[in-house]
């Protein structure tokens, strides 16, 4: 009896030697030279814009300079493959949203996304909402559904993917009386609603907040829970208010491949925290309408929104 | 709009911002002349730089790097036939023939005239009726897009008369390589074999690399006595001569042709200075004074292409400047700046400070005045390299194309494409098929599907209402006329034989 006594004593201290160890390496990370955040997608976009204004917080609390490597293509997806093979020291990061994501759900690619990358910091929950010409002759979510009931097939809204998150704003938005169209860039998607070559248009209020503003362009309908409190943007009905179940709208965070030390992850989860709390990011998020819904997620709860927009997205898409 | 150019002008003649530009020049044109590093990507290694800066000093200094980049890229296309941007592979076709028979610093004169006189006209346009332009720009939706690019391709018949046939079949290669990828409409994989790297469909930078560089290099390595008589032409003191004013007369029409072009098409959202500079190599080609003689190595051709997609440049910041709304890549990254910044651009802006658009256009203005001393200093040393006898400079070359197609994306997967590709275009050459008409298709290709398809399905199927769209069906009725000339004359030839 003494013996195992003894034994599990010694056990215990073996093991709380090692616990204290490895937790002193987590809070002893020390940055040491540049980290590389990889972003799926293009210069100029949401999420290109996303990650650039939180290098630029998140340098000044970690120390060291922060650069962001655009890897755009194949709607994320080589971005993410490209991170996944970059090594797994600490220093390398990549920006993800559920579209990359839906990808493999859709059956678009054979890339395991879900399985390579994963959560460590949601940033920012971005929300859709639907825009048409300042000429239009509706103007409210009932206009529209009126002026559908009348014209039918004649109204089509311009997504940037087909099987993306704004495409599924639009299926459960105007169930079937409207069609999406898929643009490739947001550019022409804009300039094609005030040109009024496409009647209606899926997009994220910072892309077109100047053009609401100027009266060039009418919001329709917010794909929220409630009203937004953005200006020019508070009047517009949302899909709660209306009874629709469109809530989808890009979630952006950072998130690592396996294999990265622990105590970087523990680092830089604290770091990025801070970054997103300093007043030069709240005021950016602020100013691009990014403080409509809870941005900031740790490390436990991401991964639990992550892997309910896993199930949720395959009942909602199917994996083919 | 006197008040506007007078703002301009004074913000960017301020010493430190004139220094700004100045260095943003010099940078550019270093990037740009590097193969792989495209103008959006020379823009996006100095945002760094401009994060520091004040937002109006930040838009000069970023339109300075993407205009001098623009124009950089001429050099290796004429000197290497490496097109340093995707913007300047047209201006190979006569470039690189012009350094061949030892014109080289001529050559290099025209495309930097062209590229000042394309810039400058371009961004005076932009000072003067910014908003009109925004507003052409929002004429032209899927339908007319789509005939754009049409009438770009519909060029494959005139590129090799004598060669019709095998010309078509590779510009028809050129599209199919551009159906690689996702399908822009759909959203499934096309021609991807289940590897996710084809996902993002083919690199044209690499092919065109290949095509051109990779090529030439296997050709000329083969052709013993051409090999020794670039060796005795070049003696390494090659340097840029300046063309006369009345040399520069008699390429008048041309230079205004593909200044407009130009600038209208790098309004466009969708298109940019790549398509901008195809499309004016391919009008030349066909209402040109010269059209016979282009590519065989003369002038007009090379200001055809750096006129036009100079012009681009300035075009690209007209919807950028007016509507938040960038025509570009490279434009897109600056607004990106911006907007990290908290400016809001769009239609108030302009409005409320129109000081962001003034130094747009003070900052072009400049850039094309400093640009041509900034190049031909840059020309002058990378010419030094035409001096070495061919048996070292062919790997010279193939080395400067295996880094430009790496350092496109770190992957060594462009390399192979680029190795690819130069074999291919081996080949090509030796069988008589044409590899510029497979990069046309490759370049127009998707730009002509995607809209041809969002047209159609927005008109819910309705062919008849897809042409006819006023501008669609001038543009196609131009194209059908182009496309049936060759065939007239042929007809009209035979009657009177």
């Amino acid at each position: 009896m003494k013996r195992r006594n003894v034994i599990l004593m010694l056990l215990a201290l073996i093991f709380g030697v090692c616990a204290t160890a490895s937790g002193k390496a987590a809070g002893d990370w020390k940055w040491e030279r540049k980290i590389e955040i990889i972003c799926p997608w293009g210069a100029g976009g949401g999420a290109d814009t996303t990650l650039r204004a939180f290098t630029s917080a998140l340098e000044k609390v970690i120390g060291v300079p922060v650069v962001v490597n655009n890897k755009a293509g194949a709607g994320g997806v080589t971005g993410v493959e490209f991170a996944s093979k970059q090594p797994t020291d600490g220093y390398t990061y990549v920006l993800c949203t559920p579209s990359p994501l839906l990808a493999q759900i859709t059956g678009q690619t054979d890339y395991d996304v879900y399985g390579t990358i994963h959560p460590l910091t949601q940033l920012v929950h971005d929300v859709n909402i639907f825009v048409t010409s300042k000429d239009s002759p509706y103007s409210t979510y009932e206009e529209l559904k009126e002026y559908c009931k009348k014209n039918p097939g004649k109204v089509k809204c311009g997504v940037m993917t087909i099987t993306g998150l704004d495409a599924a704003c639009v299926a459960a938005a105007w169930q079937g009386d409207v069609e999406a169209v898929a643009y490739t860039e947001g550019a022409q998607l804009n300039a094609d609603i005030l040109g009024g070559h496409v009647a209606l248009g899926c997009v994220g209020p910072a892309e077109v907040s100047a053009l609401i503003e100027s009266g060039d362009m009418k919001a329709i309908l917010s794909c929220t829970e409630q009203r937004l409190t953005l200006p020019k943007l508070d009047k517009v009905q949302c899909a709660g208010e209306v009874g629709l179940n469109a809530f989808f709208g890009p979630a952006r965070g950072i998130f690592y491949i396996k294999g990265t030390p622990e105590a970087a992850l523990k680092a830089f989860e604290a770091a990025a925290e801070k970054a997103v709390a300093s007043k030069e990011f709240q005021n950016w998020a602020k100013e691009q309408g990014l403080d409509q819904r809870p941005g900031w997620k740790n490390t436990a709860d991401y991964q639990a929104a992550w892997d309910k927009d896993y199930k949720d997205l395959s009942a909602l898409f199917g994996k083919k | 709009m006197f008040k506007l150019l007078v703002m301009g002008l004074k913000i960017v003649l301020t010493p430190s911002t004139f220094l700004l530009i100045a260095a943003g020049t010099i940078l550019g044109t270093v990037f740009g002349a590097m193969p792989g590093v495209s103008a959006a990507m020379a823009v996006a290694l100095c945002l760094p730089f401009a994060y520091a800066m004040n937002p109006v000093v930040a838009i000069a200094f970023m339109s300075s790097v993407y205009c001098a980049a623009i124009t950089g890229g001429g050099i290796t296309a004429i000197l290497f036939k490496i097109p340093g941007t995707p913007s300047n592979a047209p201006t190979t076709f006569d470039g690189y023939p012009m350094a061949q028979r030892g014109e080289a610093g001529k050559a290099l004169g025209y495309s930097l005239i062209a590229s000042a006189v394309g810039g400058q006209l371009a961004a005076l346009a932009m000072a003067l009726v910014t908003p009109q332009l925004a507003n052409i720009g929002l004429k032209f939706g899927p339908s007319e897009l789509f005939a754009v690019a049409f009438l770009g391709l519909s060029v494959l018949s005139y590129l090799d008369s004598d060669k019709m046939v095998k010309t078509l079949i590779s510009g028809l290669l050129g599209l199919f390589l551009a159906c690689v990828g996702m399908d822009p409409m759909l959203g499934v994989p096309r021609f991807t074999w289940g590897n996710s790297t084809l996902l993002s469909g083919i690199e044209m930078i690499p092919i065109m690399i290949g095509l051109f560089a990779v090529t030439e290099v296997l050709k000329e390595t083969q052709d013993r006595s051409k090999l020794e008589a670039l060796d005795t032409k070049s003696d390494g003191k090659m340097a840029t001569v300046l063309p006369s004013f009345l040399e520069l007369w008699k390429t008048k029409w041309t230079m205004l042709r593909s200044s407009t072009l130009g600038t209208i098409v790098g309004i466009l959202p969708g298109a940019g200075a790549t398509i901008a500079s195809f499309l004016s190599y391919a009008i030349e080609k066909k209402v040109g004074k010269n059209a016979k003689d282009l590519g065989t190595g003369i002038p007009d051709g090379i200001v055809a292409s750096e006129c036009a997609n100079n012009a681009a440049t300035a075009g690209s910041m007209v919807p950028l400047l007016s509507l938040g709304i960038p025509g570009g890549n490279a434009a897109a990254i600056m607004l990106t700046a911006l907007v990290v910044k908290g400016v809001q651009l769009g239609p108030i802006l302009m409005k409320t400070q129109p000081r962001y658009m003034a130094a747009v256009f003070g900052s072009m203005f400049l850039t094309n005045i400093i640009m041509v001393i900034v190049s031909m200093l840059i020309a002058k040393i990378f010419a030094k390299i035409l001096g070495v006898p061919y048996y070292i400079l062919g790997p010279v070359i193939i080395m400067l194309a295996t880094i430009g197609s790496y350092a496109l994306a770190n992957n060594t997967g462009d390399v192979v494409l680029m190795a690819t590709a130069g074999i291919i275009g081996y080949a090509f050459v030796k069988l008589g098929y044409n590899p510029a008409a497979l990069v046309l298709g490759l370049v127009l290709g998707q730009m002509c599907e995607s809209n041809f398809r969002r047209a159609y399905t927005l008109t819910n199927g309705n062919m008849k209402a897809v042409f006819a769209r006023p501008i669609t069906a001038v543009i196609v009725l131009i194209c059908v006329a182009m496309l049936l000339t060759p065939l007239f004359k042929s007809l009209v030839g035979k009657k009177k034989a």
